[in-house]
């Protein structure tokens, strides 16, 4: 179709006529655009002269994209005339002069540099303080629902649990087993070159029980609930269901925000101990079959090695890390706006964010209980 | 020339339920018609049939002659470039900007230079009557009633024969839609355009419809609206005598069709 028709060019200067002129054939329509534009570009470079006549008779198809190369080009030729009376309504219809729009200005590099260093910084700024303000609100909500109980959506807050937790189990339940694989198999390698073959219990007890079960497990539902806290809420306030909610005198916070914080806080511990348990079985099976220790020594190992503490210290992290995920993920939601780019945009965001500030909160308490010798 | 749009014994069917049981319908060239009909009737199912974005059980759906049923998707492009879709609430793609908007299908499946494709989407652009400094708007910061003209143009971005439009003046105010009404009409006459339009509007109905197929139980009844006015049908005839219907017949400037 784009092909060059076989006929003739869609533009022939007359050879040798009495008054020098084109004539214009073939189709000029949409197909065959690019084509007449380069013929219309070798001919102007050809020739100078304005005022040469054009005969159109020969134009089989005309459409808006070649009446408006005729109009811009040959407008005002000798000649013309007939084919746009001919064409009366289409010629009429097309725009008088084009408009020209006003591109925006653009700064210059070193200024657009500075400016652009300027904004982010102010951008980071604002975020930080709407972040501060958001869990302010949370909280008062929080706070406000406590005074009359009957206002917590309990239906809600089961139906997140749902999906927050129940249907995060088998993946938990898998990563936490090959995470302990994992460690355990790196272990055994390196002490057994030291016959210390023992301590790979040791070593897969204590980093599952207070660092890997609880940071997996809140990667995990960072990537899972987090994105989805932030599409859902995204969409909602896309399609102006948000401001639905507020016209009809329901605050967002309450309805959208707050189950899925309490949802969340209720359900990264449990899969967090369902992470520990998978992982200290997924260490007793590399123990028997790296180490060829049986289960009840495994056991008894495993008991001296692991106390109360360090179960605590793992436990303890899991309801920080769950705020930090669904504040992130509700906050990011709430932000969107009018477009579905923002909803993608901002549900990676929610991603990204939430992981950071996990691994982040995750150093601080490391931190924290290294002075507090725990 | 037979009809550019030709629907024969469509037959669609969801689960139990049958929306379409032996319907036809035609679209004459360089004919308005308006597909009326009452909420959930089917309109909407019949012209994502039409566009074969819903496989019906039975029926042929022939475009400019052609059974698009059985073309591969190579053949198919070449009909959907026969034909512009104006969806209801402009579907204009959010992350692009209107002249983007209006210039993809240009880029898509033409060869010309990316000024010209430019330039002829601001023209485009200016055709359906809006402002160049629209142009680097996002689709986000668009009145409804701009939202529609943008479609539009994107709809026109390939010339099409045929355009499909999907309720164009709901939602738009009494001169936005008399706007978009007149626009239709005057780019039929422009570009000899074959128009069909799902409309709940009586007065884009009365203005720019040369016929109206009416979606009643399952079937179209074709006719002008003079036919529709007179039938005998308990239904078309509410339709087409109810109070709105009288209100707008009273004036007789508007009286065209």
């Amino acid at each position: 179709m784009r092909k060059r028709d076989t006929t003739g060019d869609f533009i022939t200067i007359t050879p040798g006529g009495p008054t020098k002129g084109i004539q214009l054939s073939g189709s000029w329509t949409i197909n065959s655009a690019a084509l007449i534009e380069t013929e219309i570009a070798d001919f102007q470079k050809s020739t100078k002269d304005s005022a040469i006549s054009v005969d159109p008779s020969g134009i089989r198809e005309l459409d808006t994209v070649g009446a408006w190369l005729i109009k811009k080009h040959f407008g005002h030729a000798p000649g013309i005339g007939p084919l746009i009376e001919s064409r009366k309504n289409l010629f009429d219809f097309l725009p008088g002069k084009m408009e020209a729009r006003t591109a925006p200005s653009k700064p210059s590099s070193i200024f657009h540099f500075f400016s652009h260093i300027g904004k982010t910084a102010i951008d980071r700024l604002n975020f930080l303080y709407a972040i501060f303000v958001f869990i302010g609100k949370i909280f008062s909500r929080l706070l406000s629902n406590f005074l009359s109980p009957r206002r917590f959506r309990f239906p809600s807050i089961v139906r997140h649990i749902y999906e927050t937790g129940i249907q995060a189990v088998p993946i938990i339940a898998l990563l936490g087993i090959l995470m302990s694989m994992v460690i355990s198999y790196q272990a055994a390698i390196q002490l057994q070159k030291f016959g210390a073959d023992i301590f790979t219990i040791d070593l897969s007890v204590i980093s599952i029980l207070r660092e890997m079960g609880v940071l997996i497990t809140a990667i995990m539902v960072a990537g899972r609930s987090g994105s989805a806290f932030a599409a859902e809420i995204g969409v909602m306030k896309m399609r102006e269901e948000v401001d639905a909610l507020k016209t009809i005198g329901m605050d967002p916070i309450e309805v959208l925000v707050l189950p899925r914080v309490i949802a969340l806080i209720l359900v990264l511990p449990m899969l967090t101990f369902i992470a520990d348990i998978v992982g200290l079985a997924g260490g007793s099976l590399m123990s028997l079959l790296l180490l060829d220790i049986p289960l009840h020594q495994y056991l008894d190992r495993a008991q001296t090695v692991a106390t109360p503490t360090m179960f605590a210290v793992g436990m303890i992290k899991a309801p920080v890390f769950a705020f930090l995920i669904s504040v992130i993920g509700t906050y990011q939601g709430m932000n969107v706006t009018g477009s579905a780019e923002s909803v993608g945009k901002l549900t990676t965001v929610s991603v990204v964010q939430s992981i950071f500030l996990v691994i982040m909160a995750d150093a601080a308490f490391s931190v924290i209980f290294s002075r507090a010798g725990i | 020339m037979g009809a550019l749009v030709e629907v024969k014994n469509l037959i669609n069917r969801f689960g139990t339920q049958t929306v379409h049981e032996d319907l036809c319908l035609t679209l004459d060239d360089k004919e308005i018609l308006g597909l009326v009909g009452g909420s959930g009737s089917g309109k909407s199912v019949l012209l994502r049939s039409i566009l074969g974005l819903n496989t019906p059980k039975s029926g042929e759906i022939l475009i400019d002659g052609v059974n698009i049923q059985a073309l591969s998707v190579k053949e198919l492009l070449e009909v959907q470039k026969k034909w512009g879709v104006v969806f209801q609430n402009g579907a204009l793609f959010s992350g692009l900007t209107v002249l983007d908007n209006v210039a993809l299908p240009m880029r898509e499946y033409t060869d010309l230079s990316p000024g010209m494709i430019e330039e002829l989407a601001l023209y485009k652009l200016q055709m359906v009557g809006l402002e160049p400094s629209a142009a680097d708007k996002f689709p986000s910061s668009l009145s409804g009633g701009m939202a529609r003209r943008v479609s539009l143009a994107r709809a026109l971005a390939l010339d099409p024969k045929i355009l499909f439009l999907d309720e164009p003046t709901a939602g738009l105010d009494p001169i936005a839609a008399a706007a978009f009404d007149n626009l239709i009409l005057s780019l039929r006459e422009a570009l000899g355009l074959s128009v069909l339009v799902i409309t709940h509007d009586l007065d884009t109905l009365v203005t720019i419809c040369d016929r109206v197929a009416m979606l009643v139980d399952k079937h179209i009844v074709m006719g002008t609206i003079g036919d529709m006015m007179a039938s005998e049908h308990p239904w078309i005839h509410e339709y087409f005598n109810g109070p709105r219907m009288r209100a707008i017949s009273k004036n007789p400037h508007k009286e065209t069709a």
